[in-house]
């Protein structure tokens, strides 16, 4: 681990770290949605009287927020495939490890999916708050279950010391210093993702624009920055507390450019946020900035937390394994169907814009 | 040192491992199945509204849609990454085997499940708003693209059985295009459609706003993709012909759990594919909310039961001739009859009281080893109750000599000192756990239960795996 992330790697392990990372920004893009989508909902269904911002915010996340779980988890598979190829022992062992919340995912995950489309009935609608707070409180709960469940699950996979006695003694918790950080920099970072995509939202959804005010556009641009600040701060935190011998990887070579692409991204989009706050609407420059640190600040951090996996793996074990692997076939096909079904993917969506703007009223379904 | 990865190996109390992920994989594999078919079926019914010749199509395939996102995104998603999430559970080696061997299979698979999920999701939020013209092209791209994740797991899936050429070259595509991949495919769609047909026969008997006349001309057409039924019989012959011989045994009287499954299945598919040629298809009868229930129950079960015996007729492998259904390979077994099935296992014992002796230790850890993965002891499926009239010298050869005691069993892994300590563990449990016991370490019996060890071999007692020429005992 001397040459920038995954040069300094393999072959085949660069190529698997390198898949991995771009699934899974897309698979954080919308998990980022969803996590930080329900727990607006959730904060504005106890306001009394939500303001016109909040509301215009609110109802958007209402009614996308079931599509946008339905992406976090297909997009979550590509990931969760490719992690059991880098990092097969660890990740099986510490889901095994902590079986019953592993498990408790599924039903969970059901539970709130379910729960998201309940969310836009109008038999929900029609009744009381406390209903639609008791409501957007379990799919916050739910969601922040399997963020905090996640989180342990991948500290311990990294903690191969503790497996043994763990086990033995039957344990149900992870006690790890790192999780309240890590956990804060990743949820309270999600708001900034939130807010980056509600704004292409907006931008994309035909005639919502004239819907969002200059109040509106301050209220999501003030979320943003303070998400940025408040997941820098933690970041900062679990940086400090990681062991010296990880720190020093992260800081180097290998984790250093992408730590300083990911604090760019961060200032790239206070910047955006900052100017697109004063102007009290989103032009070009503000949008291509925010977009831009987005996609640098995720990318950047995803990069992170896998050298700080890769310091704590037995390199030479798992890039064996990764030899074996790639002696399998089918990488050149993976790449055409996927270059085919994106387009395919890409041409549905923009033949039902066409088709949608074209004439017709934007008119979504409710459930 | 062996190679074999160790994992921690958690115990479900009297639940059998297989009995959770069978339950769920069922509950997956028909969901996923009904959300093929439905893709069809509505790719059709669009069409027949195009052409005029079903005027209430349009707005049925709408109700349809409403109601397979609700079912087959939201739960046939979650269950589908489930599936992941519980295979690790029981069997993480498996898992991992087939994902290093296929990964860039379930790659492929994932990006036409993405296509899935967005055309689908189009049509559903938009599909009112839409042109016939662009309705229907998002239609057969959402069941194109569903129907090829059918195609891509469905090789792997099939594999698992039959893995063909795989065994000697370990080609990929030697492993995909496996001498069951096209006839479990083939039949698989069928059952997809049938699946569907039949669900949509509920959902039109519970839509409002249907006149009677209108609900019996959608049940017509609904009804017409069950004739693919037919092709039941000679489908299932093919993938018949095509498993192991002694899997076809197992199915045809061998092991009468797989033979009454089978035949469950087989007259519940019979059943429904006599009901919609003769009644529904031929008399044009008209099916109530409660017929067709019934009948999509039936399909369920008979689902069901098919896939209970495909999994069943896998042993005693869970990768055929390649990985035993306790996640050993040949090569491991040989190995821990030398070292050991406990030695180098890092993970201790879990015990809510300590047991008398050290002996009794090794035998509950050889227990969780080798048999925990399929068996309870004391549960379902349990040691304890399968072995209760077994003297304890029967014990000793029938655990040596597994693989021959029952063909569906793997060979024992472990040095006859394991063996042993499993034999006087469980010989313990059926003296109702005393707290004296005294061990037993008699050099004689050791030696003959290595000597039945070694005349078991570490082979497989199938029929195909026996040596030519080896005794049948």
């Amino acid at each position: 681990m001397s040459a920038p992330f995954p040069f300094g790697f393999p072959l085949a392990t660069a190529i698997y770290l390198a898949v991995y990372i771009v699934t899974l920004v897309v698979h954080v893009l919308f998990m980022n949605y969803v996590l930080a989508g329900s727990s607006y909902v959730l904060l504005t269904s106890m306001t009394r009287r939500p303001s016109e911002s909040t509301t215009v915010w609110r109802k958007l996340l209402v009614d996308w927020l079931s599509f946008a779980t339905g992406l976090a988890i297909t997009a979550g598979v590509a990931p969760l495939l490719f992690v059991q190829i880098l990092y097969q022992k660890q990740f099986y062992s510490s889901n095994l490890l902590l079986s019953h919340r592993w498990m408790s995912i599924l039903p969970v995950l059901l539970v709130c999916f379910y729960l998201l489309y309940l969310l836009k009935t109008n038999w929900l609608a029609a009744r009381g708050a406390l209903w639609r707070i008791g409501v957007c409180g379990v799919i916050f709960v739910g969601f922040s279950f399997i963020a905090w469940s996640w989180t342990e699950n991948h500290l311990l996979s990294l903690d191969q010391a503790e497996w043994a006695s763990f086990y033995g003694q039957g344990k149900m918790l992870y006690r790890n210093g790192l999780l309240p950080s890590r956990l804060a920099m990743w949820f309270i970072g999600a708001f900034a993702t939130l807010a980056c995509m509600l704004m292409w939202q907006v931008k994309w959804t035909p005639g919502l624009s004239g819907e969002v005010t200059g109040a509106a556009w301050r209220q999501l641009g003030s979320i943003a920055m303070a998400g940025i600040v408040l997941a820098g701060v933690a970041c900062a935190i679990f940086l400090a507390t990681i062991p010296a011998a990880t720190r020093s990887h992260v800081l180097g070579w290998t984790g250093g450019p992408y730590l300083a692409i990911a604090m760019l991204g961060a200032v790239l989009q206070l910047a955006g946020w900052w100017k697109l706050v004063r102007e009290r609407r989103p032009s070009t420059s503000s949008q291509a900035m925010i977009t831009a640190g987005c996609v640098a600040t995720i990318g950047g951090m995803a990069v992170i937390r896998e050298v700080v996996r890769l310091a704590a793996s037995d390199l030479p074990a798992i890039e064996a394994h990764h030899r074996e692997a790639l002696n399998s076939g089918g990488l050149l096909l993976f790449l055409f169907f996927f270059a085919a079904n994106a387009a395919v993917i890409i041409w549905c969506g923009v033949q039902v814009r066409r088709a949608v703007t074209g004439g017709l009223s934007h008119e979504p379904n409710s459930q | 040192m062996s190679s074999f990865p160790y994992y921690p190996v958690n115990d479900l109390g009297p639940l059998m491992k297989g009995m959770v992920i069978g339950g769920l994989g069922i509950f997956h594999v028909f969901v996923a199945q009904m959300a093929i078919g439905g893709g069809m079926l509505m790719c059709y019914l669009q069409w027949l509204h195009q052409k005029g010749k079903c005027a209430n199509a349009r707005r049925f395939v709408d109700d349809y849609f409403r109601v397979l996102v609700l079912v087959s995104f939201v739960a046939g998603a979650v269950t589908g990454v489930g599936m992941w999430f519980t295979t690790i559970q029981i069997s993480p080696r498996t898992i991992g085997v087939m994902i290093r061997e296929f990964h860039w299979i379930w790659a492929i698979e994932w990006t036409f499940f993405s296509l899935e999920v967005v055309s689908g999701y189009l049509f559903y939020r938009y599909g009112k708003q839409l042109s016939d013209r662009l309705r229907l092209r998002l239609l057969v791209l959402y069941s194109t693209a569903a129907w090829f994740s059918l195609f891509w797991i469905n090789g792997i899936l099939a594999w698992q059985l039959t893995p063909g050429s795989w065994l000697e070259t370990h080609s990929v595509w030697g492993g995909f295009f496996n001498p069951s991949f096209w006839p479990s495919l083939f039949f698989r769609t069928v059952c997809a459609l049938a699946e569907a047909s039949l669900a949509a026969c509920v959902l039109i008997n519970a839509v409002h706003g249907f006149t009677r006349d209108e609900q019996a001309e959608l049940i017509g057409v609904c009804a017409r993709p069950l004739g693919a039924m037919v092709l039941m019989p000679l489908l299932g012959l093919w993938y018949f012909s095509t498993i192991p011989a002694d899997s076809r045994g197992w199915m045809t009287g061998g092991s009468v759990a797989m033979t009454m499954f089978l035949a469950l299945s087989v007259a519940m598919s019979t059943f429904i594919g006599a009901y919609a040629v003769f009644a529904m298809l031929r008399q044009r009868l008209y099916v109530n909310g409660a017929t067709a229930t019934l009948l999509l129950t039936l399909a369920f079960l008979a689902s069901a039961g098919g896939e209970f015996v495909r999994e069943g007729v896998r042993k005693p492998f869970t990768i055929r001739e390649y990985l035993y259904s306790n996640s050993l390979t040949p090569d491991d077994v040989a190995e821990m009859r030398r070292v050991g099935c406990t030695t180098n296992d890092p993970y201790p014992l879990r015990l809510t009281q300590p047991l008398p002796n050290p002996q009794l230790e090794m035998g509950a850890h050889a227990f969780r080893v080798q048999c925990s993965v399929c068996h309870t002891l004391q549960g379902a499926n349990a040691v304890v109750e399968l072995t209760a009239t077994w003297s304890l010298d029967q014990k000793r050869l029938n655990i040596a000599q597994l693989q021959r005691t029952k063909p569906f069993m793997p060979p024992f892994a472990g040095t006859a000192e394991e063996l042993e300590a499993l034999a006087q563990y469980v010989t313990w449990i059926h003296a109702g756990r005393p707290s004296e016991w005294a061990e037993s370490r008699q050099p004689e019996v050791i030696r003959q239960i290595q000597q039945w060890l070694d005349v078991a071999g570490t082979g497989a007692g199938t029929v195909a795996s026996r040596p030519a020429g080896s005794p049948a005992h």
